[in-house]
């Protein structure tokens, strides 16, 4: 066998391995991780148990990768967020919203889930998610300091409000409840954050 | 667990009560609710255990009663937030500064060991912040339907409040970052009501 051909067949591998990783991320998101086995989710998802194994070792390596895809998603809110071609309030406003609509399918359920059962796993999630921290407060940071925002400001409280909010995304039911979509939550969000409740129009009274 | 609602209390013995737990406020907050007990409670407060089982029957007691005095005392933010001698802002923020003041002397430790221990308690706090919720979303409608608000998700606005004051809370995270309750709640105030970006005029109260 040639060195080409082995290259195209791990690429092919690999590539197998990647969609089937995408089916099981969303597997995972709507029936959790609990309880979770790989022979109904391979009756459900019409994979033979087999082809699984081969491309997987253990329970935890699905869900490991299928959290790993994820997140790799999710992490293209960076380039949007650091497009300096963009001005500098949509930057934040493309970015976070595509991360918003990301983080929504992954319920606070299953991050619990993960961090009960799953502590390797769990471990990536966290650095994650404070990776997104430190990208929100820089970029909070920085907007200060080219004047955009406001002077005085503490970036830490600004990224930790974003931090609250992505919370009740995850929570899904304050916005079930509420019937609000993802989308309006954002904007609302937004809005509000970057332009003040007060209406412009708002006289002061004295 | 003694059901006696503070004003059935006879009135000296509630005077004496109030002082108690006022002065051993900063001992629960320290050392959270697993760890009081009547001894060191006493040894706090410099009295002996006897006076306080005559006027306490158990830790329990104690407790309900501590948490009912705390919601009693925020309760009154809800006078300055419909006092319309009040400038239609400054409501809001004379309420809203006078809350998060009252948060200064509970801590995450008393927050979860009463989620944890005293889930009937907990639920009476619970109570309390969906009525202060409503209170804040009858104010966002009204400077809705004034006007003086954009036009934005009312119970999204009221739920932002509540997780700005489960963040005052958490105290290590206030004290690493060098923020005081004031600064803190400054900053939640200019940002929610006149937005991060700097151009526009902001709203000042004197």
């Amino acid at each position: 066998m040639g060195r080409k051909s082995t290259e195209r067949d791990r690429y092919k591998d690999r590539e197998i391995r990647e969609k089937h990783t995408v089916r099981f991320m969303v597997y995972f998101q709507n029936n959790g991780v609990e309880n979770f086995s790989m022979s109904k989710m391979a009756k459900d998802l019409g994979i033979s148990k087999t082809t699984i194994y081969n491309h997987f070792s253990s329970k935890e390596e699905i869900i490991q990768a299928a959290i790993t895809y994820k997140l790799s998603v999710i992490a293209e809110y960076q380039t949007v967020l650091e497009n300096i071609t963009l001005p500098y309030t949509e930057r934040y406003r493309k970015a976070m919203l595509f991360f918003c609509v990301q983080i929504f399918d992954v319920s606070n359920k299953l991050l619990l889930q993960i961090k009960v059962s799953y502590p390797k796993v769990w471990r990536k999630v966290v650095i994650f998610q404070k990776n997104v921290m430190l990208d929100l407060r820089s970029y909070y940071e920085i907007g200060i300091e080219i004047g955009v925002f406001k002077s005085n400001m503490n970036p830490v409280l600004l990224s930790l409000d974003d931090q609250k909010f992505f919370d009740l995304l995850s929570n899904q039911t304050v916005l079930k409840e509420n019937r609000i979509e993802v989308l309006e939550a954002f904007n609302h969000h937004y809005s509000v954050k970057f332009n003040g409740l007060l209406d412009p129009s708002f006289e002061m009274l004295s | 667990m003694g059901r006696r609602s503070l004003n059935k209390i006879r009135s000296s013995d509630l005077e004496k009560r109030k002082k108690w737990i006022n002065n051993a406020m900063p001992y629960f907050q320290e050392y959270g609710i697993r760890e009081i007990n009547m001894e060191k409670m006493a040894e706090y407060l410099g009295i002996s255990k006897g006076t306080i089982y005559n006027h306490f029957s158990s830790k329990d007691e104690i407790v309900e009663f501590a948490v009912r005095l705390k919601i009693d005392s925020i309760k009154d933010f809800h006078k300055i937030l419909f006092n319309y001698q009040l400038g239609f802002v400054e409501r809001y923020y004379k309420s809203i500064q006078y809350y998060t003041q009252q948060l200064y002397d509970i801590s995450l430790l008393i927050i979860d060991d009463l989620k944890e221990l005293y889930p009937e308690v907990w639920a009476l706090v619970n109570n309390f912040q969906d009525a202060a919720m409503k209170g804040l979303i009858r104010y966002y409608e009204e400077g809705m339907a004034s006007g003086n608000f954009i036009k934005v998700n009312p119970k999204l606005l009221a739920r932002e409040d509540r997780l700005f004051f489960e963040l005052l809370f958490n105290q290590s995270f206030l004290i690493k970052n060098n923020l005081t309750l004031r600064k803190a709640f400054n900053d939640h105030f200019k940002v929610k009501f006149n937005g991060l970006i700097e151009s526009k005029i902001p709203f000042e109260l004197e």
